[in-house]
C-alpha cells in the first residue's frame, strides 16, 4: 500500500443541510450585509452614476493651512471638587413639580419700608456700607503687583522729615540698644603686597616667607606627633601587656581585699586605721600642769612679747635712715603697677581686633593665597586667580564676629540600610 | 529678719545671656528664620567673659545673645511677615497638590512681600554710619553681580546686585572719586573717597572664576537682601547730591538698536545693557547749569593762626584736582583680550574716554579706524602696529598711572615688554624702613614731577606774589590779607587790579615796577624743612629724666636704619653681579 495516494475532493452535497453548515460562507454574507447597508443608507453605489460619487476639481486648492493639530485635551477640572458632589442635585431625579409662586404670600413689607426703599434715600449703614467698599476698591488697585519682590528705591531715606505727630494711644518705639562694633577690623582688608598679579621681589619674597612659616609650623607639629608615635611602637607588646594590667587596675579594690575590709569589722581599730586617726596619748594626772608651772608659761609668755614689741619700736625708730631704699621699693611697686596696667590697657585696647570663639568651632586662618614662583606669569591675560572671594567674605565675617563658623550638618540615616533580595529574582 | 538665701545663676552674666535655642523658642522661629532676622537686624552673638557662669556651671560651647537685642528683636514686625510666608507655602502646596489652578494663581498672586526700609533707617540713623558701611556692601554687591544663571541663589537677587553696582560705578565716574587701584591674585581692590570716606572694595576677576559648594549660600544671600536696599537708597542720595537722575537716565537715549547685538534685546534689557559699558555719560537733573567748576570754599576767618595747615589742604586740593584730570583729553581704544569693564572704569573716572570692538559688547562710541585714538591698550606680545599716530600699553601702563598720581613714561610698557613690577598703593612706608629703589623711583618721580609742575605753577604764582609783597611793603597799613580769597578768581582780574595798585602808588612814590626772577619756592619742601626745625627744637625741651627713654627710642631706630642701609647695600651688590654676568655673557657671545 503506498502512502500519499491523492484524496478525492470532498464535494460538496447541495442538497443536504447538514453539508452546507460545514461550508464557511462569511464573505458571502458579509458581501450582501453591506449591500443591503448601501441600500439602508442612501442607494446601492454601484447603481449610482459617476457624477454623484465624484467631483473634479478644477481650482489648485489654497495654501494648505495645516489642520491645527488637536490640542491636548485636559481632563476638564471639574470646577466642583469631587467630595462636594452628593451637595449638588441628582441630574437623573426631575422635579416632582415646579416651585409655583404662592398667590397667598403677599409682600410682607409694609407699606411705609416700601416707599423709604422706592424713594432712593439710603440708610446710614448703607452708606458706610458704599464708602468702605470704595476703600477696598481703591486698595485693590493701589495693590502692588509687581512680580518680584524688590523695588527700586524712590525716596531720600536719610531726608529730616518733620515730625509727624505722636499718637498717643500708638505704641511706645522700642529704642534700638547700642552696641560697640562688634570688631575694630576693617571690612575689607587690603592684602600684602606680595600677592600683586606683578609682584616686586623683595614684597614677594617676604610673603612667601610667611607662607613658609605657617607651613613649619604645621611640620613641627606633625613632627612632634611622628615621635610620639615612633617611642610607642619601641615598647615591646609583651611587657606592654603586662604592665597595661596593672595600670588600668590602680584604684579598683581587689575581690579578695574587699572581703577583708567586711570581716574586720568596725569594733577592732587596725594598726592601719591608727595611722588615719589623729588619736592624742590618753591624758594622765602626772602631766597636768601646776599653777606655779602655768604662771611661769605666762610670765615666759609676756617676756618674749614685750622683747618683740621693743624690737619693733626699734626697728620703727630706726626707719629713718631706711627712707631711701624704701622709697626705691615704693618706686619698683608703682612701676610693677604702672606695667601691670599698661599690659591691661594694651589686651583692652586689642579686644577691638580679636577673634572671638562665638560657637562650637573654633576659627581657622584662611590660608594664604600665593603663586609659586613658576606660576607667576606677570601678565593680566594669564592671570589665573587664585583663591575664592566668596569664601573669603565668609571668612572675613567669621572673623569680625559677624557669624560664627559653621559646618553642613550631617545627614545620618535613623534606621541602618538593609539589602534583601526579592524572592523572584533568588535563584 | 534675714534676706532670702541668694541661689547661684540668678543675677549677672547668668541673666545677659541667652543661648541660640533660648532665644529662638522665646521669638518662636524657625532657626533659619531667624539666622535671617539677625542677619536683617545687624544682631550678632556676644561672646561673654565667664562661660561657665552663664551655662550653669557647665562649660558646653553654645552661641550667645545677650537678652536686650532678643527682647528687641522681639518687637520687628517682619517677624509676622516670615510666618505669612510659611503660611503662603502651605496653602499654595495644598493647592497645587489639589490641581487648583484657579486657587493656585490666586494665591501665587498674593505672596506676602515685605520691606527692609525701617530696618535700614534703624541701623543706619545717619548717611554717614552708612557710608561706614559700605565697604562690605559693595564688595558683597560686586561679587554677586558676577554669579552666573543656575547658582544656587534667586536670579532676581543677581540681577539688582548688578544694577546697583552698575549705578554706583557711574556715580564714581561723574564724581571723579576714585583714588587708588590694585590688582591682586585674588581681585581687583578700589579706594574712593565719597563725601570724606575712604572706601574699599575688591571686585573679582572676570574669567577663571569657581563658585564653591562649601559656602552657604543662603547667608549670603539674606546679606545681599539687605545690602542691596541699603546701596539702592546710598544711590539714591548720592545721585541727588551731584544733581542726577535717579534711576540713571543716559543722555543719549536713542531708542533705535545700533548693534546687532542690540536688536534681539527688549527695550529694558538694551537700557541696561547700555548703561552697564559705563561709557556714556548720565543727564543730570539740572540741564544746563552744571558745567561751572565749583570753587573751593575759603574760610579766612577760622583757620588763619595756623597758615601751615591752610597751605597743606591747598596743596592737597591741588594734586586730587591734577589726579581727577589724569587721563583728560585721551582717548583710548582696548583690544579684545583686556578686562574691558575694569578698564573702562578706571579710564572713565579719570576723564579719559574709551571704547572697544562692538562685537565685544554693546555701546562701543567709536572704532578701532578712529584716527584720534590717542592710546590703544593690548596684551598680547605681539601685534600688527597699523597705527603710528597711537601708542600701544600694556594694561598696567594705566593701573600704575593711577597709584602714580600722573603719566609714566610708556617705554618699559610697550606690549611684549617685560613690565615693571605693580606695586601695592596701600602701602605707606614709614620713616626708617627699607624702601626698595624701584619704589624710590616711584616716589622720587612722583615727588621730581611735582616739583616740576610746582615751578610751572609758581612762575605765575610767584609773579603775582612779588607784586604783593610790593603792595604789602607799600601799604603797610593792615589791610586784611584778601590773598586766599583773590586766588580764588580769575589770575588775569588779580594781576589787573594789583598792576592797578601798583601803578598807583608808583606814581605816589617814585618807585619802578620791574618783572622780577621767579623764586624757585616749593610748597612742599618748605613745609618739610618746617616740621624738622620744629622736631628738634622739641628734642632739646625734653627733661633730662625722660630724655634717657627717648635715647633709648632713638637708638633702636637708628639700628633699624642700620638694618635697612645693610639691606640696600646686599641689593646694589647683586645688581652689580647681575650687570657684571650679563656682560661676560655678552663678551662670550
Amino acid at each position: 500500500m503506498e502512502a500519499n495516494v491523492p484524496r478525492k475532493k470532498s464535494r460538496l452535497a447541495k442538497n443536504k443541510k447538514k453539508a452546507w453548515r460545514k461550508v464557511d460562507i462569511t464573505d458571502v454574507e458579509e458581501f450582501l450585509e453591506d449591500e443591503r447597508l448601501q441600500e439602508r443608507t442612501g442607494g446601492l453605489v454601484a447603481e449610482k452614476l459617476d457624477a454623484e460619487l465624484f467631483t473634479l476639481e478644477r481650482k489648485a486648492p489654497a495654501t494648505a493651512t495645516e489642520e491645527p493639530v488637536p490640542k491636548k485635551k485636559r481632563r476638564k477640572e471639574p470646577k466642583v471638587l469631587k467630595c462636594y458632589s452628593h451637595l449638588m442635585p441628582d441630574p437623573k431625579i426631575k422635579l416632582a413639580r415646579k416651585p409655583q409662586p404662592s398667590r397667598k404670600v403677599k409682600d410682607k413689607q409694609a407699606p411705609h419700608i416700601k416707599e423709604k426703599v422706592l424713594s432712593g434715600v439710603k440708610t446710614q449703614k448703607e452708606l458706610k456700607a458704599e464708602d468702605q467698599r470704595k476703600l477696598v476698591q481703591e486698595k485693590r488697585l493701589k495693590k502692588d503687583r509687581t512680580k518680584g519682590s524688590i523695588v527700586v528705591a524712590s525716596y531720600n531715606l536719610w531726608d529730616d522729615e518733620p515730625k509727624k505727630p505722636v499718637d498717643p494711644f500708638a505704641k511706645p518705639l522700642v529704642k534700638r540698644p547700642k552696641r560697640k562694633a562688634p570688631s575694630d577690623l576693617p571690612a575689607v582688608q587690603v592684602p600684602h603686597p606680595g600677592a600683586s598679579y606683578n609682584p616686586d621681589y623683595e614684597d614677594y619674597q617676604e610673603l612667601l616667607s610667611k607662607a613658609h612659616e605657617v607651613e613649619e609650623k604645621k611640620l613641627l607639629e606633625e613632627k612632634k606627633l611622628q615621635k610620639f608615635e615612633e617611642e610607642i611602637k619601641k615598647v615591646d607588646p609583651k611587657t606592654l601587656e603586662r604592665t597595661w594590667l596593672s595600670e588600668m587596675s590602680e584604684g579598683i579594690k581587689d575581690k579578695e581585699e574587699v572581703k577583708e575590709e567586711e570581716e574586720d569589722g568596725d569594733d577592732a581599730i587596725n594598726a592601719e586605721d591608727l595611722d588615719r586617726i589623729s588619736v592624742n596619748p590618753p591624758v594622765r594626772r602626772e602631766s597636768k600642769k601646776t599653777r606655779t608651772q602655768r604662771n611661769k608659761e605666762k610670765k615666759k609668755k609676756m617676756q618674749e612679747k614685750l622683747k618683740a614689741q621693743g624690737k619693733m619700736d626699734k626697728t620703727k625708730a630706726n626707719e629713718i635712715f631706711r627712707l631711701k631704699s624704701m622709697k626705691a621699693e615704693l618706686d619698683e611697686r608703682e612701676a610693677a603697677l604702672q606695667r601691670k596696667a599698661q599690659e591691661r590697657r594694651q589686651k583692652w585696647q586689642s579686644q577691638g581686633l580679636q577673634t572671638r570663639k562665638l560657637g562650637r568651632l573654633k576659627f581657622e586662618e584662611p590660608l594664604l593665597e600665593i603663586k609659586l614662583s613658576d606660576e607667576l606669569e606677570g601678565s593680566l591675560r594669564k592671570l589665573k586667580p587664585e583663591g575664592n572671594l566668596f569664601v573669603d567674605r565668609m571668612k572675613s565675617f567669621e572673623k569680625r564676629n559677624i557669624m560664627e563658623p559653621r559646618q553642613e550638618a550631617k545627614k545620618y540615616r535613623k534606621y541602618k540600610r538593609k539589602t534583601v533580595i526579592k524572592r523572584s529574582h533568588k535563584v | 529678719m534675714g534676706r532670702e538665701r541668694r541661689k547661684k545663676y540668678e543675677k549677672g552674666e547668668a541673666t545677659a545671656f541667652m543661648s541660640r535655642n533660648q532665644a529662638i523658642n522665646k521669638l518662636q522661629l524657625t532657626l533659619a528664620d531667624f539666622r535671617r532676622l539677625c542677619i536683617l537686624k545687624g544682631i550678632y552673638p556676644h561672646e561673654p567673659k565667664h562661660k561657665k557662669r552663664v551655662n550653669k556651671g557647665s562649660t558646653v560651647h553654645k552661641t550667645y545673645y545677650l537678652v536686650k537685642d532678643i527682647n528687641f528683636l522681639a518687637h520687628e514686625p517682619i517677624i509676622n511677615k516670615f510666618r505669612e510666608f510659611k503660611h503662603f507655602v502651605r496653602r499654595l502646596k495644598k493647592a497645587i497638590n489639589k490641581r487648583n489652578k484657579d486657587a493656585e494663581q490666586r494665591i501665587r498672586n498674593n505672596k506676602p512681600k515685605y520691606k527692609l526700609d525701617h530696618i535700614v533707617r534703624e541701623r543706619y540713623p545717619s548717611f554717614q554710619d552708612a557710608l561706614g558701611d559700605l565697604d562690605d556692601c559693595l564688595s558683597m554687591c560686586f561679587l554677586f553681580g558676577t554669579m552666573p544663571q543656575g547658582a544656587r541663589v534667586h536670579m532676581e537677587y543677581i540681577n539688582h546686585a548688578r544694577k546697583l553696582t552698575v549705578e554706583f560705578m557711574h556715580y564714581i565716574i561723574a564724581s571723579k572719586s576714585l583714588r587708588k587701584v590694585f590688582i591682586s591674585i585674588k581681585g581687583i581692590y578700589f579706594q574712593a573717597e565719597v563725601m570724606g570716606q575712604q572706601l574699599t572694595w575688591v571686585v573679582p576677576h572676570g574669567l577663571g572664576y569657581q563658585h564653591p559648594d562649601d559656602v552657604d549660600y543662603r547667608v549670603m544671600q539674606t546679606f545681599v537682601e539687605f545690602y542691596t536696599t541699603l546701596l539702592g537708597f546710598i544711590n539714591f542720595k548720592l545721585y541727588h547730591s551731584i544733581n542726577l537722575h535717579y534711576p540713571p537716565k543716559l543722555e543719549l537715549d536713542a531708542a533705535t538698536p545700533v548693534d546687532e547685538n542690540e536688536e534681539n534685546m527688549t527695550e529694558k534689557e538694551r537700557y541696561q545693557e547700555r548703561l552697564s559699558a559705563l561709557s556714556q555719560t548720565l543727564r543730570s537733573l539740572d540741564e544746563g547749569g552744571g558745567e561751572e567748576e565749583v570753587q573751593l570754599d575759603e574760610f579766612p576767618a577760622v583757620e588763619t593762626d595756623d597758615p601751615d595747615r591752610v597751605e597743606k589742604a591747598k596743596v592737597e586740593a591741588e594734586k586730587i584736582k591734577k589726579l581727577q584730570n589724569l587721563f583728560k583729553g585721551l582717548k583710548f581704544f582696548l583690544n579684545r583680550e583686556v578686562p574691558r569693564e575694569t578698564l573702562v572704569f578706571i579710564i572713565r573716572s579719570f576723564g579719559g574716554e574709551v571704547s572697544w570692538h562692538k562685537s565685544v559688547a554693546v555701546g562701543a562710541t567709536y572704532p578701532e579706524s578712529d584716527e584720534s585714538i590717542t592710546h590703544q591698550i593690548v596684551d598680547r606680545p605681539q601685534t600688527k602696529n597699523q597705527y603710528l599716530s597711537r601708542y600701544y600699553v600694556q594694561p598696567q601702563w594705566v593701573f600704575d598711572c593711577v597709584n602714580n598720581t600722573s603719566l609714566l613714561p610708556m617705554e618699559s610698557y610697550f606690549p611684549g615688554a617685560t613690565l615693571p613690577p605693580h606695586l601695592s598703593p596701600f602701602v605707606e612706608e614709614a620713616e626708617g624702613d627699607y624702601v626698595p629703589p624701584e619704589r624710590q623711583a616711584l616716589i622720587n618721580r612722583q615727588l621730581g614731577l611735582q616739583e616740576d609742575s610746582g615751578v610751572e605753577e609758581d612762575e605765575e604764582g610767584s609773579e603775582d606774589e612779588e607784586e604783593e609783597e610790593d603792595e604789602e611793603e607799600e601799604e603797610e597799613e593792615s589791610e586784611e590779607e584778601e590773598e586766599e580769597p583773590e586766588k580764588g578768581r580769575g589770575k588775569r582780574k588779580r594781576k589787573h587790579e594789583t598792576e592797578a595798585a601798583t601803578a598807583d602808588q608808583a606814581k605816589k612814590l617814585n618807585m619802578s615796577v620791574e618783572a622780577g626772577a621767579p623764586e624757585n619756592f616749593n610748597v612742599e619742601q618748605k613745609l618739610q624743612r618746617q616740621t624738622m626745625e620744629e622736631r628738634r627744637l622739641a628734642e632739646m625741651m625734653i627733661p633730662k629724666k625722660k630724655k634717657r627713654l627717648y635715647d633709648k627710642i632713638m637708638f633702636a631706630k637708628k639700628k633699624k636704619n642700620q638694618e635697612t642701609r645693610k639691606l640696600k647695600e646686599k641689593r646694589e651688590a647683586i645688581e652689580t653681579q647681575k650687570k657684571s654676568e650679563s656682560k661676560k655673557k655678552k663678551k662670550k657671545q
